[in-house]
């Protein structure tokens, strides 16, 4: 559930609001705007500052810019389940059946085989969206932090939005391809608990009025 | 098989056979639920028959021993075997006749293991297409690893004529494609040649692949004969196929696709795969009508078809038929419930239906079919509700829906409510509503409201109410696990939250019921179970944490319970209750207390109590003197000092747990008087110790209280007067400063140490040698060297002269053990140590 009407308050332009919907997927776990560049419009509070520089400094080791900066590069390089799947999905399906069933050689790899089987042919972006999708998240609460200017963080907002036109053709498959990454970054415990609240957030965000992926079209011209 | 699980397979084949009649006859369209849940079952009952002839199955072979006909004793001689049982499949691919071979050759070889593994690689250039297991078995029998680690080799490699480099990776990490494709064909039923044909062409097929070369790899399977191609070659021509017709729309490839499966099919006609393949190609070729109607047909054919379903699925999708995609994606969502395109596919499906007017439905089903909707909306927190006409406005139902989303709605998003006003208005909405899905769901949103135990034990009467009305809906069972938390009664309790995990797997929050309730009934593995699946979904959640690390702890099992704990009081910083403080420091403490004396000083638990200790300072300590836990959490942290040698923090901390009891009215000190009385003996302030420890002694005196642990205190005391040195001593002036010196420079100031007990050793200053013995190896004892043999022959000696050999004799230990390292420089030393351990056994 997400506290917050979609109203555009700061009368942004469609291409900037789809910008903004690249994050949606972490600006709803984090039960932030999704129609404002900074995660809670005018709002700020010492203890929301402390919060988000906590997040960022504890668990991505950005402080300022330039760790933006090489994060962005790193998150745009990082092939993770793409990688994988790139290099199983040559196999047959019964490969991948049996692949899947290998635990006692392959540990919780078994889990990724499993991962390519059920995903070969309707990923076409891979899981690059969770990386993209961070990555936007990562621009805004930086320029919320004011490692960046706004300028800036619009800038690199949009570089970023271009990749992710070139990779997908629709909210439903970023978001997808989004859960894919989560699903993969979590496949040491591959269970539906552990994606639980990604598929909750992909619903929201597919059927919900105050989403943004139902105000914004994909097919906005950046 | 026993007759009576003879007739339960012979009932489940009937009902398996019935159902299947069953699909056959319904009408997709009518009955989609029904048609879909029929799928469901036959499903559950093949699987069911599959399990018990899993049963039923012969015991895999034992390792079957063989013998060799003649002594293998020479690496020609294993090559021959080698290829001997290479010819063959049926022995190249069982293990038992590798193993022989090689046990052979190790029980009767001439010659050096290293002098076997160039002939085996020679032998293996040629005839690579083994399991992983044998290479596995090889790698652990020769030496390959010093071999390609050799100079020699990389020599050989470098110029890769026999392809030097694949081979050693085969040998050090096996050929897991290769093994694939072994599960994967029949490969008994080809001769030798056609299967050593076969394999390499689909490999080298794969990595043409992974260049990019799909053309190249088609023709390269495609050399294969038809009426020799396994399932697989079938599969992978036309996965290639398929991503050049459709991804590609390669018009060539859509023909060739079309012939290819043809012939595909006619050898595999129920394969899974190939099915999936032929009716996606004709998904994207076809208009959706047909691709329905065809679709629908073969699943009848093939019932255990997921994936023929899910094109089904995506059929009613371009159709627009969303309700009948959605009771598809649910039911493929529920039997893979890991697979993330099924749960978007439930969730684009919804997204169609509530898009959908409702009208229609509403002809058949009056003012149900609008607040199906709305509960459909709602569950989305879509609060802009549909549209009703005039002739349903009246309807109770639907206007207890509206009033719950007008309310709900400001709620959430204007925060404009008093708290009270929305489960009022829940409360006005029950009043009105009568259907069942509308209660069942109001009483969920009313029960929201009353989050904690006590809220609920509050309402008991309403829960009670509520639950008569519908005993197996999940909101009140819940409620009702809830009520029976509060009151303490467990047992009920943990059947509740059962009841209620499987009513609504997705309430995580019966999960933690589960855990906490089996908890207290000291049913460990059911709370650790619960646990470990809330904590997959609640990470920063301290409950799932607790209720596992709790249950460890109570099992004795501390290190397990400790990494719960110290994740947990890490979540609630600054300040976890003094509960959670004191099972974060007892299990560490208990664990590390368990241990060897060896593991007790490795360098990993040395860091891992320093953390921990780190960790604990970081927590705030208000109020944990007011409680007893509060105050042995303050004396664990001592304790674990004294494994790192931090007296002077260990000092603090006793200094404070001693304070925090005798503000407390408590006088009996108990540990903490030795543990504090031990720590200024290491601390070399021998005055202090005596007094504090005399004092202790007339309070049990005095009070006549703990007599067992008078004695203890007498025998320290004893001890600490045998070992008595003047806090001006020379020597423990000295000492002092080499310790001082020693925690920044330790490597710089180890020769001093050993100086420093020579010297004492000369004048048999005794009790000095005690204290430099064990303060050197306090702080070193981590990283051995040669001079901690004379460091412990002469620390193991003045604790001789003290006649106390319980401490002597792990120090003569430990002549012995290093003198296995360092034989030479204390040869004597060792010698003598020897003896003293064998005369005092």
């Amino acid at each position: 559930m997400n506290q917050f009407k979609y109203e555009n308050p700061d009368q942004l332009s469609q291409k900037q609001l789809w910008l903004l919907a690249t994050s949606a997927m972490l600006a709803q776990l984090n039960n932030q705007r999704h129609d404002t560049l900074m995660p809670k419009g005018d709002y700020t509070h010492p203890e929301l500052v402390e919060n988000i520089r906590h997040v960022l400094t504890r668990d991505w080791e950005i402080n300022n810019l330039a760790d933006l900066s090489d994060t962005i590069k790193t998150l745009n390089e990082k092939k993770s389940f793409t990688g994988e799947l790139n290099t199983w999905e040559v196999l047959s399906g019964e490969e991948l059946k049996i692949a899947a069933t290998k635990k006692d050689q392959l540990g919780d790899y078994s889990h990724v085989m499993d991962m390519v089987h059920n995903y070969r042919d309707s990923l076409p972006g891979g899981d690059m969206a969770w990386h993209y999708g961070r990555c936007s998240w990562l621009i805004r609460m930086s320029a919320f932090l004011k490692y960046i200017t706004e300028e800036e963080a619009w800038a690199l907002l949009e570089d970023n939005g271009r990749r992710i036109k070139t990779v997908f053709s629709s909210w439903a498959e970023f978001g997808l391809s989004y859960m894919v990454g989560a699903q993969y970054w979590r496949r040491n415990t591959y269970t539906p608990e552990a994606v639980r609240r990604y598929t909750k957030h992909f619903q929201f965000l597919i059927t919900n009025k105050e989403s943004p992926w139902t105000h914004v079209s994909w097919g906005i011209e950046l | 098989m026993k007759s009576s699980d003879k007739e339960q397979q012979s009932d489940r084949s009937k009902t398996l056979q019935e159902i299947e009649k069953q699909i056959k006859s319904i009408d997709f369209d009518r009955d989609t639920g029904q048609f879909v849940t029929l799928l469901g079952r036959y499903r559950q009952i093949s699987r069911e028959i599959n399990l018990a002839q899993e049963g039923q199955k012969p015991p895999l072979k034992q390792a079957v021993e063989r013998h060799e006909g003649k002594d293998i004793q020479t690496p020609g001689q294993l090559v021959a075997r080698f290829t001997e049982i290479y010819q063959q499949l049926e022995t190249r691919y069982d293990l038992s006749y590798w193993k022989s071979a090689i046990k052979n050759a190790r029980e009767n070889t001439t010659s050096q293991p290293g002098a076997y593994c160039m002939p085996i690689i020679e032998f293996l250039s040629g005839h690579s297409l083994l399991k992983s297991e044998v290479f596995a078995l090889l790698k652990r029998s020769f030496p390959f690893v010093a071999l390609f680690r050799s100079p020699e080799w990389e020599d050989l490699k470098a110029n890769n004529e026999k392809n030097y480099p694949f081979l050693e990776s085969i040998v050090d990490r096996g050929n897991f494609e290769l093994d694939l494709l072994i599960d994967a064909i029949p490969i008994y039923q080809y001769e030798p040649q056609k299967l050593d044909f076969i394999l390499p062409t689909i490999l080298h097929a794969t990595g043409l692949q992974r260049n990019g070369r799909n053309k190249e790899a088609f023709q390269a399977i495609a050399q294969i004969e038809p009426e020799n191609m396994p399932l697989v070659g079938w599969q992978r021509l036309l996965q290639i196929l398929y991503q050049s017709a459709v991804l590609q729309e390669n018009e060539k490839a859509k023909e060739l696709f079309v012939t290819t499966m043809g012939d595909a099919v006619q050898r595999f006609p129920n394969d899974e795969e190939l099915l999936y393949l032929q009716r996606a190609f004709l998904f994207e070729t076809r208009p959706a009508v047909e691709n329905k109607a065809d679709l629908i047909s073969m699943i009848k054919e093939h019932p255990l078809q997921l994936k023929l379903l899910f094109l089904l699925g995506k059929c009613c999708l371009d159709l627009k038929e969303f309700n009948a995609g959605h009771v598809i994606f649910k039911k493929l969502s529920e039997i893979n419930p890991t697979n993330l395109e099924y749960a978007a596919y439930v969730t684009l499906s919804l997204n169609g239906i509530l898009s959908r007017s409702v009208k229609g439905h509403a002809k058949e089903e009056g003012p149900k079919a609008y607040y199906k909707r709305m509960l459909q909306q709602l569950e989305l927190d879509i609060f802009d509700l549909v549209e009703v006409p005039k002739e349903h406005i009246d309807d109770p139902d639907i206007k207890a829906l509206k009033i719950y989303a007008h309310s709900a709605s400001r709620a959430q998003y204007n925060g404009s409510h008093e708290p009270g006003d929305l489960p009022e208005t829940l409360h006005n909405a029950l009043s009105l509503a009568t259907n069942k899905e509308v209660r069942v769901f109001l009483i969920d949103k009313l029960m929201v409201h009353y989050p904690n135990l006590d809220d609920l034990l509050e309402a008991k009467e309403m829960v009670l109410r509520f639950y008569k009305e519908f005993p197996d809906a999940h909101p009140t069972v819940f409620a009702m696990a809830g009520i029976y938390m509060a009151e303490n009664n467990y047992e009920q309790a943990l059947s509740f939250y059962e009841k209620a995990r499987d009513l609504n797997p997705q309430n995580i929050y019966a999960c933690q019921g589960v855990a906490r309730a089996a908890l207290h009934l000291q049913q460990y593995d059911k709370s650790i179970e619960a646990s470990r699946i809330f904590q997959h979904e609640r990470r920063y959640d301290r409950a799932g944490f607790y209720c596992m690390g709790k249950s460890y702890f109570d099992m004795g099992e501390y290190d397990k319970a400790y990494t719960n704990f110290k994740w947990m009081v890490q979540l609630i910083r600054p300040q976890p209750s003094a509960h959670d403080q004191y099972v974060f420091m007892a299990s560490l403490g208990k664990h590390v207390a368990q241990l060897d004396k060896k593991a007790q000083k490795s360098l990993f638990w040395k860091r891992e109590i320093e953390e921990a200790l780190q960790l604990f300072d970081s927590l705030k300590k208000e109020g944990l003197g007011d409680s007893k836990q509060g105050r042995w959490a303050v004396f664990h942290a001592a304790k674990l000092c004294e494994h790192i040698a931090k007296f002077e923090k260990g000092l603090e901390y006793l200094n404070l747990v001693i304070d925090m009891w005798r503000s407390a009215g408590i006088y009996n000190l108990g540990d903490a008087a030795t543990l504090k009385t031990r720590f200024l003996m290491m601390l070399l302030r021998m005055d202090e110790a005596k007094d504090f420890l005399q004092n202790y002694i007339s309070y049990l005196e005095r009070e006549q209280i703990d007599q067992e642990y008078l004695k203890t205190c007498q025998s320290l005391m004893a001890e600490l007067e045998q070992q008595y040195v003047e806090e001006d001593d020379e020597y423990m002036k000295e000492l002092r400063a080499l310790v001082l010196n020693a925690a920044t420079e330790p490597h710089r100031w180890r020769p001093e140490f050993v100086e420093l007990m020579r010297k004492a050793m000369m004048a048999q200053a005794h009790p000095q040698m005690v204290f430099i013995g064990e303060r050197y190896f306090q702080q070193y004892g981590t990283q051995p060297d040669e001079d901690d043999i004379f460091m412990s022959f002469w620390t193991a000696k003045a604790y001789k002269e003290f006649e106390r050999w319980e401490n002597a004799k792990p120090h003569f230990q430990n002549c012995l053990d290093l003198g296995a390292y360092y034989p030479k420089k204390y040869y004597n030393l060792i010698t003598m140590a020897g003896n003293y351990l064998r005369n005092n056994a």
